[in-house]
């Protein structure tokens, strides 16, 4: 017993250093390995959840996505829906659209834009809408949040 | 911190991507599961660049002006790391990246546009100056990776599972207690010395092997014999990976300095 917890002692000592070069060179491999295998993905309060509308405006498009109201367990009550504009180099200086973030058919706030400096505004017609949030200046476009309020 | 989340909600409560582009998660998942496998904590010591900066405060002056630090306070990491995971889960967000972490001081200072920031800033500001400057200077020991960092107290769990360990000879041992006040990270003491290893917060350092006389300290493979004289292979079994890890991890930090040091010089700017 001695002698083999001793081999295995040495064979994982020396595994190590294969560890260690694997860790690097399949640093690649491993890390898809190991996204597929969880099935993780970034939390919606960070990538702003999935895109559920594209709408195409011909220079830009403009991507809704999902009402964000996720928690560890339920939902939260108060929660985002995050608006893309891309690309950069379509974009109007400032954009104004009226946006449907719920599908129902009805305008829920309109929100504009300034590509220059950020700034924005927003106009609501839905009582769940509350404010609007920070906007972001992305690698290829903007984004914007709304703040929301969920509906029990 | 990411545990708790990503068991029940599947999602990483982290602003980078799964894979490929900037902060990839996975890519950072498999850099710590390969040297938590190679070489637990030691990760700490050997390739943690954060811990470089705590090391280096702590070698300013020549000798510690704090001595004495109540041994009580080596389990503030794991508290910390508790408040950290339970905050992070009940708030879905990064709670230690957006509260408390000392190095934003040194890697993203974000702009100030609102309290919050201002807040925020001021807790990192601080604690990077008591726990990574003042303390590591005063008392010749990594404060901030002994006495705060929750990654640091998770790292020391992996120590179990890492083929890896520094043992003492007790009959070797004459006391003189320079281990003790060698070690960087409070992991040894009387007690661990009569049990003939070093506390499961050890991070492989190796200093108290360096300062040891009567080389009663050494590096161990677990399941292998402690007598034998076989010390040096071990050594060299664990320091072969741990410095491979290190070459590599921060070969690419080393190059980026130069060239930014190179810009500095040449334009007056880094960027």
């Amino acid at each position: 017993m001695r002698k083999l917890k001793s081999i295995l002692g040495y064979t994982w000592a020396v595994a190590a250093l294969i560890i260690v070069l694997a860790t690097f060179f399949g640093n690649d491999y491993f890390s898809r390995a190991l996204a597929s295998a969880t099935g993780i993905t970034v939390s919606p309060w960070y990538s702003g959840g999935d895109i559920v509308k594209v709408i195409d405006h011909g220079a830009y498009k403009t991507s809704i996505h999902r009402p964000v109201f996720d928690s560890l367990i339920g939902q939260t009550k108060k929660g985002f829906v995050q608006i893309n504009w891309n690309p950069a180099a379509g974009l109007p200086s400032v954009i104004k659209e009226g946006i449907d973030y719920n599908s129902d058919g009805k305008e829920d706030f309109v929100v504009t834009l300034n590509t220059a400096t950020g700034e924005t505004t927003l106009s609501k017609t839905n009582p769940a809408v509350l404010d609007i949030g920070k906007s972001y200046r992305l690698r290829n476009g903007w984004a914007v949040r709304v703040l929301l309020r969920r509906k029990t | 911190m990411t545990i708790i989340p990503a068991a029940l909600t599947k999602t990483i409560i982290f602003p980078g991507t799964i894979i490929g582009g900037f902060a990839s998660i996975a890519s950072m998942f498999a850099l710590w599961i390969g040297a938590s496998l190679a070489l637990g904590r030691g990760f700490c010591s050997w390739v943690c660049f954060f811990g470089g900066l705590d090391e280096g405060f702590s070698r300013i002056f020549k000798k510690a002006r704090i001595k004495n630090i109540n041994l009580k306070f080596t389990y503030l990491p794991y508290a910390v790391l508790l408040v950290v995971v339970l905050a992070a889960a009940m708030t879905l967000s990064p709670v230690y990246c957006e509260w408390l972490c000392p190095f934003k001081t040194v890697t993203e200072f974000a702009e100030i546009t609102s309290v919050k920031i201002l807040i925020q800033t001021i807790i990192f500001v601080s604690l990077f100056i008591v726990l990574v400057m003042v303390l590591p200077a005063l008392t010749k020991r990594r404060t901030q990776c002994s006495l705060f960092c929750p990654f640091g107290a998770f790292q020391s769990l992996t120590n179990k599972i890492n083929v890896f360990d520094v043992r003492v000879d007790p009959d070797r041992c004459i006391k003189c207690k320079k281990c003790i006040s060698t070690c960087p990270t409070f992991s040894i003491n009387e007690e661990t010395i009569a049990r003939g290893k070093t506390g499961m917060t050890c991070m492989k350092c190796g200093k108290c092997i360096d300062a040891c006389t009567q080389k009663a300290l050494f590096y161990h493979i677990k399941g292998t014999p402690l007598t034998g004289g076989r010390f040096e292979i071990y050594r060299r079994l664990f320091l072969y990976p741990a410095f491979l890890f290190l070459a590599t991890m921060s070969g690419g930090f080393v190059q980026d300095a130069l060239v930014k040091t190179i810009k500095l010089i040449a334009t007056g700017s880094m960027i």
